[in-house]
């Protein structure tokens, strides 16, 4: 039994502590804004945040994350927008979706540690992948959050 | 005359001295490949960048060495290398996944 703080609640579950967080997020928690997408940590969409840096869930043990804060997409903001939500939807950022939310919390961790970052840290930074190509407005959404919300980094 | 024994010396000397290099190339051998095997050079890189797999390409997702050898924010190497080996995603895992310093390339 793993002992889980997943948005701030906990949560008791009964698996292996091999198993992919990712599994214990989306099955066992019932947290589905956490995507599978490539199951080996290459393309971002199960990325969500322990102890507030991105993580790749599909590639991150869940016993890893005992006794450490677990934020999925749901968490978040906790109650409001985040201002990379906002950001989000005023540059109409998502095409099919499905990638959204890794890039999302990719983008939150990537504000946290740099409040305004330039084209080429957020080139570097944000490498998950988006078939639809939406690439060009998750960058102008990073600019636009990092610009409305200085308050971005803490949150 | 002087000259002359000295290069006489030398050609006596020559057989167990060829015999020392011809060990000491052997070990060196085993050493060298170690030192350059694929799984210690792809991170004791002298590059701004890890590479990956015995054929030492670029690690995919543009994956750069950042300011302390541990990735750049947002894209740490520890985002998707935890600290142990991962079986259903096949990702390699370890405590404190990083480059080598460039000093140590």
């Amino acid at each position: 039994m793993l002992q889980l703080n997943v948005n701030g609640s906990a949560h008791a579950v009964d698996i292996d502590a091999d198993a992919p967080l990712l599994w214990v997020i989306r099955e066992l928690i019932g947290l589905t804004g956490t995507k599978f997408g490539c199951g080996v940590a290459a393309c971002g969409a199960c990325t969500v945040h322990v102890d507030g840096e991105a993580v790749r869930s599909c590639s991150y043990p869940a016993g890893a994350a005992v006794g450490k804060r677990v934020t999925t997409i749901e968490g978040l903001a906790r109650g409001g927008m985040h201002p990379v939500q906002r950001a989000w939807i005023a540059e109409q950022v998502p095409q099919c979706g499905y990638c959204q939310s890794g890039m999302i919390m990719s983008a939150a961790a990537l504000l946290r540690a740099v409040p305004r970052p330039t084209d080429a840290q957020i080139d570097a930074a944000i490498t998950n992948l988006c078939r639809c190509g939406t690439y060009h407005r998750i960058r102008k959404a990073i600019h636009r959050a990092a610009a409305s919300a200085p308050a971005a980094a803490k949150s | 005359m002087t000259r002359a024994l000295a290069l006489m010396l030398l050609f006596m000397a020559a057989p167990s001295g060829l015999a020392q290099n011809d060990e000491s190339a052997a070990l060196w051998r085993k050493i060298e490949s170690v030192l350059t095997s694929p799984r210690c050079l792809n991170c004791h890189t002298a590059t701004e960048f890890p590479r990956q797999g015995d054929d030492r390409h670029r690690h995919l997702h543009g994956v750069l060495r950042g300011r302390d050898g541990r990735g750049v924010p947002g894209q740490t190497c520890a985002a998707c290398h935890p600290s142990t080996n991962q079986s259903m995603s096949g990702v390699p895992g370890g405590p404190s996944w990083h480059l080598a310093p460039r000093s140590m390339a």
